[in-house]
């Protein structure tokens, strides 16, 4: 499958250890600058319907904001209750300060 | 007052209308500790023995009624919560350490951790809707009498849910309700923790009863059972009486007036209308989250005034409504 990549913010939009929401494609989606780096992830908790862009960045967690539910970025991972269901993650390349997320088109 | 459909889709969540807070103040705010709930912790667990050796020394004499209800009131509002902050996962940075502590006061309050933790998520959705708020016990479209509101102050009413609840678990029996707020990979663990607990239960008392020992009578029962008169006057003050199925917070959830002995055990919940405003923010902040939101809230009053208020509240409507208005729920 071919790559699509997509401007989705300078990479100074981003505090360290924060998240930004973008929406690309129509897709709702979250940015996160890490320590290891940048990551995105679907822009909604798999739990119930809560924005990931308002939740607190803990190193390479997100935690939800509305019942605390932590996924890893890296890799999407369910971390703790009450999530279970892992999150969609986008590969994201940096170039030239700008982020850039893989999404389909 | 905003009335939404129930079934509105996608869900959005109560907030409190016109408040908002720049995100850097807000992450600030948020910032975890270990050092402020250790300390915390130590100082609550060292006081509440203090008032369990006091409450020791006083029997046979008539001390032994201030120092009980110190003790259990202490120990009551500490262990629920403790247990509820943990439940959120922010009590401590470290997230063993708020696992840890979780199953340790939620033990002492007397409900399974992990339904304490679905049911208080689906409260947090669904704050004061009806049949959808997983801890909303009545509401005010129900007659409401002078022994239902004893049932609740004595905490006898939930104490009997959550055994009776604990018991239907460990044995895999879990209502329609539950299954509703609860993932399915989520029941096994919720099972398995539930026959941990009654086992706990269960060894308890077995060994009370081998050593014909009454110490956890004595200690743990009769404080408690005093203590959580305390702490439902407390829990009572955040939602009882407020406007039902309403999304605006400021209209279903109160704060009260701070006091630092009662929050020091109450872990700041007296900010609660701030506390379901970020649920992301610890105890040890709200009240910096207070100071910056404190002009839109709506005037804290102290718990007893708002405890006499709602008691005259579910008065008055058990006068006002018809004989054959609906049943009060026998759970939820």
């Amino acid at each position: 499958m071919s790559s699509n990549w997509v401007l989705a913010c300078a990479a100074n939009d981003v505090d360290e250890e924060d998240v930004l929401g973008v929406e690309l494609n129509g897709q709702k989606l979250a940015v996160y600058n890490t320590p290891k780096g940048f990551f995105a992830t679907d822009g909604i908790c798999t739990h119930e319907v809560a924005q990931l862009e308002d939740g607190l960045v803990i190193g390479t967690v997100i935690e939800c904001p509305l019942h605390q539910g932590r996924f890893d970025v890296t890799n999407g991972k369910a971390l703790s209750a009450p999530v279970c269901v892992d999150l969609k993650t986008y590969p994201t390349k940096v170039e030239d300060g700008d982020v850039y997320i893989d999404v389909p088109a | 007052m905003s009335k939404p459909a129930i079934d509105a889709d996608p869900w959005v969540p109560p907030s409190l209308e016109g408040v908002q807070i720049e995100r850097k103040k807000l992450k600030g705010f948020m910032r975890r500790s270990d050092t402020i709930p250790l300390i915390r912790l130590l100082l609550s667990v060292l006081s509440i023995s203090f008032y369990g050796w006091l409450y020791y020394i006083s029997w046979g004499t008539i001390w032994v009624v201030p120092t009980v209800i110190l003790f259990g009131g202490t120990m009551s509002l500490f262990a629920y919560s403790l247990s509820h902050e943990c439940a959120h996962g922010t009590a401590f940075k470290s997230r063993w350490l708020n696992e840890t502590v979780f199953w340790f006061s939620s033990t002492l309050f007397g409900q399974e951790p992990l339904y304490r933790r679905y049911s208080h998520a689906e409260h947090h959705t669904y704050t004061w809707f009806w049949e959808k708020d997983a801890q909303m016990p009545f509401t005010i479209r129900q007659k409401v009498n002078l022994l239902t509101y004893l049932r609740w102050y004595t905490s006898l009413e939930y104490h009997y849910l959550f055994i009776k609840i604990a018991l239907l678990h460990a044995f895999g029996r879990f209502s329609a309700r539950t299954r509703e707020f609860t993932p399915e990979t989520e029941l096994w663990p919720m099972q398995r923790n539930s026959m941990i607990f009654v086992g706990i239960w269960v060894v308890a008392a077995a060994v009370s009863v081998y050593f014909q020992s009454m110490a956890l009578v004595w200690f743990y029962v009769i404080p408690k059972i005093v203590g959580d008169m305390i702490n439902m006057t407390y829990v009572g003050t955040q939602h009882f009486e407020m406007a039902e199925d309403d999304l605006n917070l400021a209209h279903t959830t109160r704060s009260i007036k701070p006091n630092w002995f009662i929050d020091l055990y109450y872990w700041n919940m007296s900010y609660h209308i701030e506390h379901h405003f970020a649920p992301t923010v610890p105890f040890h902040a709200l009240p910096k989250l207070n100071e910056e939101i404190k002009d839109k809230l709506p005037e804290p009053q102290g718990a007893i005034p708002i405890t006499i208020d709602v008691y005259k509240a579910m008065r008055n409507r058990h006068l006002s409504i018809e004989k054959d208005a609906l049943e009060m729920p026998t759970s939820h």
